[in-house]
């Protein structure tokens, strides 16, 4: 013979007992995660050591200003000129075929070691000399090399 | 001639084509990449994006718009195709603005990204700009942001022709079209039933579930103008989409960390829809329908596509309750289990083992099921194990049995959406069965299938059926041997099949005499016509199905109709071949695979006989006790058993039968007489009130299992989320009982109970948990190989000697009203609630709509008595009353009630009805209650809010009408700006 009833009285487990209970939870996870714990409590010093932990918790706190100031200051139009230019450059420099010019920044290399000791030097090249150096053969190569980049770069799309 | 092998050139390569195929889809089974939005496999061409643009025999032409013909030449690398591609998508990216990685769509499947991605397109040619509206986000369960939407129109088709719900178009005429809601109203005072495939289906974020918003991304928790801010930076810094997509990719990627996606199956309805489920934690972020799932592809209703929140209800019983005079107190497992197992095993001991009662659920799992029989039979030695089905479809089960051998539908969705005629009885399928009646909307509105509803209600089926009869309560049967007297003395019955197929012709012939169409009418209300018509109808149709469900079966004569049913099938030679067959609706996610896995009075699993020594035999054998030969108590005959004093203890699973059982009063002081009351549920419910112990279980959300379908379809579910609390899976339950009664139960897990099953089972031998891995599925009877059979009879019927039985039935004559209780009460469903609404009415967006349950009434009533809207009526029929307010409709009429299932409190309608049953199976005769009614309160509000979908107002029309964008004076079609042809300025 039961009446029908909607009465539940709640298991509460006393304080001690949930206690326990949440700290044999909290030990099995470290024991079971050793290393990774001691590595992070290492961090945590040197976070603390630098005073970063602080600035790193009111930052959290304060997440919603943070991220709002954030994107408005980097939106006003030199930041985001700025930006933007840092993003152009990066897909600049991956154009940039730095292999192939490799040999030739070594020879620019050369040539710059070359001309230091030249400059020490203060007569005057006259125009035949010019012209026979071409018979040089490092100085012919040099002047081919110039001639094609000057084409390269002339050329149209 | 189309279907045809013919020769086709895709870029310079021949290939063997089927002829009149679809070029797109063409090109994409044979790995051409094509790129394409609007698209979507499960909707077909909508031809409104233009990105699919291919050169075909020289001319730029959209390939999701052309079939293939002989010889055709098609490239899709020429510079011009993508010159025009590239145009299209300039002209979507003008409509939708790319924020990616602050978008909560950004998961990978965005089109419109992908798309972008898939083309390398770097820039856009035409800037974005706002469309000039706000954001709708007035409806329960999605938004519409229309700055976002491309117009591609697959949310108007899915809405259209898919769901048929009619409510949503695109208004090509304004200078900004835009997707509109009926005729231009807020989404929440609109038709829209929230099916949600709109969303499904939508390519981007223009339609979105709120329930993903700030929770999906990582950076779309922000308020409006940090996101603004947001958005407009990532556009500043972003000088191509390369980088955009870099970083918006790698967010994707990172919310897979956190995002889980799980297959499982609704639980709302007998459909058997199955979909993913997203879930963040125990935050459910959506569910996403998937292509392949096998009964409902793309599509969902309101209750399973939104309808989880009771999974996360503070209401949830998280601990053990144990009775201590009255109240409960929570408890430890150990206490709870060694008490419910000292209790049992002492009634057992005192008044033996027919003392004590079973019943399973037809809402767990065949697993589940499977273990509480056995819990009754191995462990307690009786048969009195039953489960819900008993209150719907048995009768459905008994008449098929009859006839043609297998109680269970006789082909599958398929079947019935490509048959000629479809004849549904007794069945609001749009509400009860709804991705089921959508696929009858979609036949009838697209490919003229016929369809006759018969019901004593104008619901929506009703609505759109090509004829609509309305005969009296409980004549069915009537009307449908006369109909079938009928097409016998014209000599359309399907003679040869009689002949090979069938037996007891003659017999039958003569008997079924007596259904003269005179008759007929008398009893039926109908005219002669009206049989004559339906007659023609069948006998002009190729192919048949019949579609039933309560209407039919909860009658005193609810198996003789549903026996008459399938004889007018086996007449016209309406089994074994597609789109042929008896379809019994089934109504819980699992009310076939109830019974299927043997929680049966008088069954084994797969239907094996208890009084058969050979099958008795095996299980005894397997199960290493001796078993009862006799069939035990219906749950029905168990309630009368308690009132008698004999069944002292019941076991009940996850079951609110004090609320759905007939005659509940009686069925609730039943319960205050039992002497020991075991309940597994997730809530209090009104049955779990009455409980010596509440053991707490979990929903399908949170454990392993298969469900059985309407179709017979096998499918499995997964665990989305853990177990709250302490509760646990039914299975775990029942094994901790079992155990604590020393049974020696150690199952690892569902897997292992099925692997259990099929050695003891001939219908499902081949079943298997790898079998039936994610979305694939088995339609039994399944062989030791694992094939299944999707139709039945094909080959054969279910009997020794092959043959279906013509069985004759006589009409029971329901007891119907009189002079006192002039009025007839129709019960059933709402598509937006759940049986008694313990699930729905804890989702706060459904109950918003819909918060009561309310009593509707005709107009001439309403008019006779002095009601209106809103007005109080106290109802009482021979067994109680119930109190609520009214709605009048035309729904309903004359003399004719409707009150939705879904209350247990004052409108909780089996209060009214009796205890009287089908005579043949003890399924209530629900549909037969006869009530008085008294004015209590003529003031009041409406129950229902205008805000109901009830009350909007639907557009009909076939596709997205892209007619009307193609006219307008600023559409150019990009193959013709590449061609420099001479467009329209």
């Amino acid at each position: 013979m039961a009446k029908a009833t909607r009465k539940v009285e709640p298991l509460v487990p006393s304080k001690d007992e949930a206690r326990e209970k949440g700290i044999e939870e909290i030990e099995q996870a470290l024991a079971e995660r050793k290393d990774a714990i001691l590595e992070l409590i290492d961090l945590v010093d040197r976070l603390h050591e630098s005073d970063l932990l602080p600035f790193i918790s009111a930052l959290v706190n304060h997440r919603d200003q943070a991220r709002s100031a954030f994107f408005r200051e980097i939106n006003r139009p030199h930041n985001a000129k700025f930006a933007r230019n840092v993003v152009d450059f990066i897909g600049f420099l991956g154009t940039i075929e730095f292999e192939k010019m490799q040999p030739f920044m070594e020879k620019i290399n050369r040539g710059i070691l070359e001309a230091d000791i030249e400059e020490e030097k203060d007569d005057m090249i006259s125009m035949l000399q010019l012209i026979k150096s071409l018979k040089d053969p490092e100085v012919n190569r040099s002047i081919r090399s110039i001639l094609a980049f000057l084409r390269g770069m002339g050329k149209e799309e | 001639m189309s279907g045809e092998m013919v020769r086709v050139i895709v870029n310079g390569t021949e290939y063997q084509a089927s002829e009149g195929q679809n070029i797109l889809q063409f090109l994409n089974a044979e790995d051409v990449n094509v790129p394409a939005i609007c698209f979507h496999e499960s909707l077909g061409p909508i031809e409104s994006c233009d990105t699919c643009i291919v050169e075909v025999d020289g001319e730029l032409q959209r390939a999701c718009g052309m079939e293939l013909e002989a010889d055709m030449e098609i490239n899709t690398q020429h510079e011009d195709v993508h010159k025009a591609q590239d145009l299209a998508m300039d002209q979507i990216l003008h409509k939708h603005e790319l924020y990616c990685t602050v978008c909560d769509y950004n998961n990978g499947r965005c089109a419109i990204h992908n798309t972008v991605a898939e083309m390398q397109k770097e820039h856009q040619q035409i800037a974005f700009k706002e469309k000039g509206y706000n954001i709708d986000d007035s409806g329960s369960f999605y938004r519409y942001d229309p700055n976002q939407c491309i117009l591609c129109g697959r949310c108007v088709e899915v809405c259209q022709d898919v769901e048929v719900n009619e409510t949503l178009t695109i208004d090509w005429e304004r200078k900004q079209p835009r997707v509109l809601w009926d005729n231009d109203v807020p989404i929440d005072e609109s038709s829209c039933v929230n099916c949600g495939q709109c969303v499904t289906v939508c390519p981007c974020n223009a339609l979105m579930e709120k329930s993903m918003i700030k929770e999906a991304g990582y950076l779309t928790d922000v308020e409006q103008g940090t996101l603004r801010s947001m958005i407009d930076f990532t556009k500043n810094v972003e000088s191509g989409f390369g980088p955009l997509f870099a970083i918006s990719d790698t967010e994707a990627e990172m919310r897979e960390d956190r995002i889980e996606k799980t297959k499982t199956v609704c639980t709302y309805c007998g459909v058997g829809c199955s979909f993913d489920v997203w879930t963040k934690g125990r935050h459910i972020l959506k569910v996403q329908p998937q292509p392949e799932a096998p009964a409902n592809g793309i599509s969902t209703c309101v209750k399973g596509k939104f309808g989880w929140d009771y999974v996360n209800s503070e209401e949830r019983l998280t601990k053990p309750l144990i009775r201590h005079g009255d109240t409960f107190k929570e408890a430890e497992w150990d206490e709870a289990i060694s008490y419910v197992g000292k209790r049992l095993k002492e009634i057992h001991a005192e008044s033996g083992p027919d003392a004590l009662g079973f019943i399973a659920s037809s809402k767990a799992t065949n697993e589940e099921s499977y273990l509480v029989q056995k819990l009754a039979r191995q462990v307690f030695g009786t048969n009195n194990v039953d489960n819900c089905s008993r209150y719907c479809q048995s009768p459905a089960t008994k008449g098929l049995f009859r006839t043609v051998g297998y109680g269970g539908d006789s082909g599958s969705i398929d079947d019935i959406a490509t048959a000629d005629l479809v004849i549904t009885i007794g069945s609001n399928t749009a509400e009860s069965h709804p991705v089921l009646a959508s696929r009858i909307k979609k036949a009838q509105k697209l490919f003229g299938q016929r369809v006759i509803v018969a019901d004593i209600r104008e619901h929506e089926m009703a609505e759109r059926a090509d004829l609509f009869i309305s005969p009296r309560p409980g004549s069915d049967l009537v009307w449908l041997s006369a109909v079938t007297n009928y097409i016998i003395k014209q000599g359309w019955h399907d003679e040869k099949f009689l002949k090979n197929r069938v037996i007891n012709v003659e017999e039958y012939f003569e008997k079924i005499k007596k259904f003269t169409l005179d008759y007929a009418e008398e009893v039926t209300g109908l005219s002669k016509e009206t049989m004559v018509n339906i007659a023609e109808e069948i006998h002009r149709s190729g192919s048949t199905v019949i579609c039933w469900a309560m209407g039919v079966t909860q009658q005193k004569g609810g198996s003789d109709t549903s026996t008459a049913i399938s004889n007018l099938l086996i007449v016209t030679g309406n089994y074994g071949r597609h789109g042929t067959g008896a379809y019994p609706l089934r109504g819980h996610n699992n009310v076939q695979g109830c019974s299927d896995f043997g929680s049966m009075p008088n069954t084994f699993p797969g239907y094996q006989d208890v009084q058969n020594d050979e099958i008795r035999k095996k299980f005894e054998e397997a199960w290493k006790v001796d078993l009862p030969g006799e069939p035990g108590l219906t749950n029905h005959g168990m309630v009368d058993a308690i009132h008698d004093g004999s069944l002292r203890a019941l076991y009940l699973q996850g079951e609110d039968m004090g609320i759905v059982d007939a005659n509940a009063n009686y069925v609730q002081r039943g319960f205050e007489q039992l002497d020991f009351f075991v309940v597994q549920d997730l809530f209090l419910s009104r049955t779990s009130e009455f409980a010596d112990v509440i053991l707490p279980a979990v929903p399908s959300l949170e454990k392993e299992g298969t469900f059985v379908n309407t179709e017979r379809r096998i499918q499995r579910i997964y665990p989305a989320l853990p177990t709250l609390g302490d509760a646990k899976p039914d299975w775990e339950i029942t094994q901790m009982v079992a155990n604590e009664l020393e049974a020696g139960w150690n199952y690892q897990g569902p897997a292992q109970i099925m692997d259990e099953i099929a050695k003891l089972t001939p219908l499902f031998a081949g079943v298997s948990y790898e079998r039936l891995e994610g979305y694939k599925s088995l339609l039994w009877p399944v062989d030791e190989e694992g094939v299944d059979m999707p139709m039945l009879y094909e080959e054969e019927f279910h009997f020794n000697d092959g043959k279906a039985r013509l069985f004759y039935v006589d009409w029971t004559e329901p007891t119907g009203t009189n002079e006192e209780y002039d009025l007839h009460v129709n019960s059933g469903r709402l598509l937006e609630h759940f049986h008694e609404g313990n699930m729905t009415y804890k989702s706060e967006g459904i109950t918003r709509k819909t918060p009561f349950c309310f009593i509707e009434v005709s107009p001439e009533l309403a008019k006779d008595r002095g009601l209106k809207d809103g007005s109080t009526v106290r109802l009482t029929s021979r067994t109680g009353s119930v109190k609520g307010r009214v709605v009048v409709t035309e729904r309903v009429k004359g003399k004719e009630l409707y009150i939705p299932l879904n209350d247990n409190g004052d409108l909780a309608v089996n209060k009214l009805t009796s205890s009287e049953v089908d005579k043949d199976t003890d399924t209530p005769a629900y549909k037969d209650t006869a009530v008085k009614m008294d004015l209590l309160n003529f003031e009041g509000q409406s129950p229902l809010p205008h805000n109901n979908h009830r009350f909007g107002n639907r557009q009909p029309q076939i596709g997205i009408r892209i007619g009307g964008k193609w006219k307008r004076d600023d559409y150019v079609f990009p193959g013709d700006v590449v061609r420099e042809k001479d467009v329209k300025r």
